[in-house]
Order: C-alpha cells, then sequence, then structure tokens
C-alpha cells in the first residue's frame, strides 16, 4: 500500500475508534452527564425503573414483618442505612429522622402513610443495638422502625438493588453511603436524597403519600 | 549478563498480570484506589507490551494481513492507548469495574491490548509522534490528579476520602514520569525506535 493510502486508512481507523470511545464514554456517564458512580444512581432513581423484592426486617422490639411483598399497599417509606457504632453520617441521619419524625407526627392522620425505616447493614448489630440507636432519637414505634434484615442474603440483596456500597473502613467501621432512599409501598425506588437535603425527601414523600391518596378516593 | 537481565525483567512484566487471576492479590489492589490505577493498570499495559515482542508468529501473521498499514506511523495504536488511558481516569468507570464482572473483564483485556499495540506503535512512530501522544497523557493524568486532589466528597463509593488523595497525587507523580518518558524519547530517538 502507498503511505498516502496507509495515511487514509489510518486517519479513517482513528476517526472510527474514536467514535467507539466516545460511544463507550456516552454509554458510562448516561450521556455526558454523571461521571461518578452516585451521580448517576440518584439520577437513574428518578426513572421508577428500579424494584426492590420483599424483605423480611426485624425492629428493635424483635417483631417481625415483612416489607414490600404487596400489591396494594400504599405507605411511602424514606429508608437510610446505618450501622449502630456509626460515630459519623449515621448520627446526622439519625437527627435528621427525628425532625422528620416530630414533623410528621405534628401533621397528624395527614401524613400517616409517610413511614420512616433505618436498616442496619451490619451482622454485629443485636436487637439490643437497635433499641439502643431507636431510643437515642427517641424513635416512635408507630412511625420509624429501626431494623435489620433477618437474613443476610436478602440484605446483600437489597444493598446490591440499590446499589448501595458498604466497604470496611480500616478502623472496624464501615463507609457508607448516607442518602436517604424514596420507596414506595410496592418496593418501586422513586428517589435518592442525600442526607443533606432530608427537607427535600420528606416533601417528595408527602407529595407521594398524596398522590396514593388522591388515588384512593 | 546485562541482556539475560534485562529478558528476565521481560518475563517478569510479561508473566504479572497472571498474579491477577489470584483473588486475594486482585481484591487487595483494587481496594486501593492508588494501586487500582498506579499499579494494576501499569502492570497489565507493561503485560502486553512486552507480550508484543514475544508473540512474534501472531506478529507475522497480522503483517500479512496489512493490518500495519492501518497504523501509519503508529497513530492508531497510540489513538487507542489514549483512549483508554482516558476511559479509565474516569471514577464511575473504575466503579463500575469492581461492582460488574463484564466492566471488569473489559478493564482487563482492553489495558493489555493498548499495552500490546503500543509496542508496534512505537516502532513504527517518529520520536515528534511519541512525543505528542506522551505529553497527551500527561497532561490527562494531571488534569484527573488534580480533581482527585480537590474534590470535596468521595468520588468512588468504593474508596475512602484519603484513598483519593493519595490516588491523585500518585496521578501527578505519573505525570512527571510521562512528560520524563516523552522528553527523554525526543532527545535520544534511537532508544526508542
Amino acid at each position: 500500500m502507498s503511505p498516502a493510502g496507509a495515511r487514509v486508512l489510518t486517519v479513517a481507523v482513528c476517526a472510527l475508534v474514536f467514535a467507539c470511545f466516545s460511544m463507550a464514554v456516552a454509554e458510562l456517564t448516561s450521556g455526558f452527564r454523571y461521571w461518578t458512580f452516585e451521580e448517576k444512581r440518584v439520577a437513574l432513581a428518578g426513572t421508577g425503573t428500579v424494584r426492590i423484592q420483599q424483605i423480611e426486617l426485624q425492629d428493635a422490639s424483635g417483631y417481625k414483618r415483612h416489607l414490600w411483598r404487596d400489591e396494594l399497599e400504599e405507605d411511602i417509606y424514606l429508608v437510610d442505612f446505618i450501622y449502630t457504632r456509626c460515630p459519623s453520617v449515621c448520627q446526622a441521619l439519625g437527627s435528621e429522622y427525628q425532625r422528620m419524625q416530630d414533623i410528621l407526627l405534628a401533621r397528624g392522620r395527614q401524613d400517616s402513610r409517610i413511614r420512616l425505616l433505618s436498616i442496619s447493614f451490619d451482622d454485629r448489630d443485636s436487637i439490643e443495638d437497635l433499641q439502643v440507636y431507636a431510643s437515642r432519637y427517641r424513635a416512635a414505634q408507630s412511625k420509624w422502625m429501626v431494623a435489620r434484615a433477618t437474613s443476610s442474603a436478602q440484605m446483600r440483596n437489597l444493598l446490591d438493588k440499590l446499589e448501595v456500597v458498604v466497604i470496611k473502613d480500616g478502623t472496624g467501621g464501615y463507609t457508607h453511603n448516607g442518602a436517604i432512599h424514596l420507596i414506595n409501598g410496592q418496593g418501586r425506588l422513586l428517589a435518592i436524597y442525600p442526607y443533606e437535603s432530608w427537607e427535600e425527601a420528606l416533601g417528595a414523600a408527602m407529595f407521594h403519600a398524596a398522590g396514593s391518596e388522591g388515588g384512593k378516593q | 549478563m546485562r541482556y539475560c537481565f534485562v529478558r528476565y525483567l521481560r518475563w517478569l512484566a510479561i508473566c504479572a498480570p497472571l498474579a491477577l487471576l489470584i483473588p486475594t492479590v486482585r481484591h487487595f489492589i483494587e481496594s486501593r484506589m492508588a494501586l487500582h490505577m498506579l499499579l494494576e493498570f501499569p502492570l497489565l499495559f507493561s503485560g502486553g507490551f512486552f507480550a508484543a515482542g514475544h508473540l512474534s508468529r501472531l506478529r507475522n501473521k497480522l503483517r500479512q494481513t496489512g493490518l500495519q498499514h492501518a497504523d501509519y506511523l503508529g497513530i492508531t495504536g497510540l489513538t487507542i492507548a489514549s483512549c483508554v488511558f482516558a476511559f479509565w481516569m474516569i471514577p464511575a468507570a473504575l466503579d463500575m469495574a469492581i461492582l460488574h464482572p463484564t466492566v471488569a473483564a473489559a478493564k482487563y483485556a482492553s489495558w493489555w491490548l493498548a499495552g500490546w499495540l503500543m509496542a508496534g506503535s512505537v516502532a513504527r512512530a517518529a520520536s515528534g509522534i511519541l512525543l505528542f501522544f506522551f505529553g497527551n497523557a500527561a497532561w490527562m493524568s494531571a488534569t484527573a490528579g488534580l480533581l482527585y486532589l480537590e474534590a470535596q466528597d468521595r468520588l468512588c463509593v468504593n474508596y475512602q476520602m484519603d484513598d483519593q488523595v493519595v490516588a491523585g497525587w500518585g496521578l501527578l507523580a505519573l505525570t512527571t514520569a510521562l512528560a520524563a518518558v516523552g522528553l527523554v524519547q525526543a532527545a535520544i530517538p534511537k532508544r526508542l525506535a
């Protein structure tokens, strides 16, 4: 092949390589919009395509119940993931949940469908640990369930489905996602909010609760 | 004697990526951001780079197909290597590679292939072209490094904040190394050509 021909061929192949590269990056970042995993997770939560499977939870008083099993369940859940020994983000989340609980209880029947749910992902957390956490933030049993999964396989499945990543911090604790997940009664993920935006999360929960109330009438 | 030593090092570079087949080794390397980016990527790349010299039968077959014509002055191989380098600097790509086995496979394959193609391209490229691509890689590495250093939050869900800072400094060190290699090969072109 002549040098001129090789040059043209090379330019064409390079253009093709660059097109493939651009497509791969566009796929990874959902059209050059989200460059981190968490940004993408939060943005895609709003599409309502993620549905979590039913799970059996055990609350701070040892009572077991299945969630996200009933197709007709109309509750709206604000879910966060914690471990009771957490010195940082779970403390902030606990205080926020306490404030949300106070607001919801003050509003009364209007927001009766909204439930707060803190799920521990730490196998070390016993019922007593959950009790200590719940009483520290004065969690009212009727409104705020502090719980753990009865099977670690179900817990793993839940975290995988929501793409919540928990990593060991090397000092016996965990670095984990502190986001608040808005999930409806059928287990469909409606939105994700960073823990700083708890007011926005609560507002959205109220909006969805009002919507399901309206749909019923 | 010296030749034996160099040959030994080459074989070491070729075989090193096989260590990643051991889950404990792989998990250890990938559990730290700096090791993931600055040890695993170079290991895979150099594995492919040095393997190219030892796969002469395959290379000859490829030469018969005239494939080298599509790599005029080594530009295609260098472009592919640049794209691979740029792609794996994206924080979301690192997380996906840890969470999804198929993405991980793409990572191992792409870095190895980038090294393998680059070996042929370096032999074909003029030193000015190599200087351009090395300069470009240095610039990309510096941009990613500064971004990792300045980010207020964790950019990868699989890594700690302090790990991200170490990786940022490591990328800046890599910038210096890439710029140095580019300049040195431009000063003494015969070494690489």
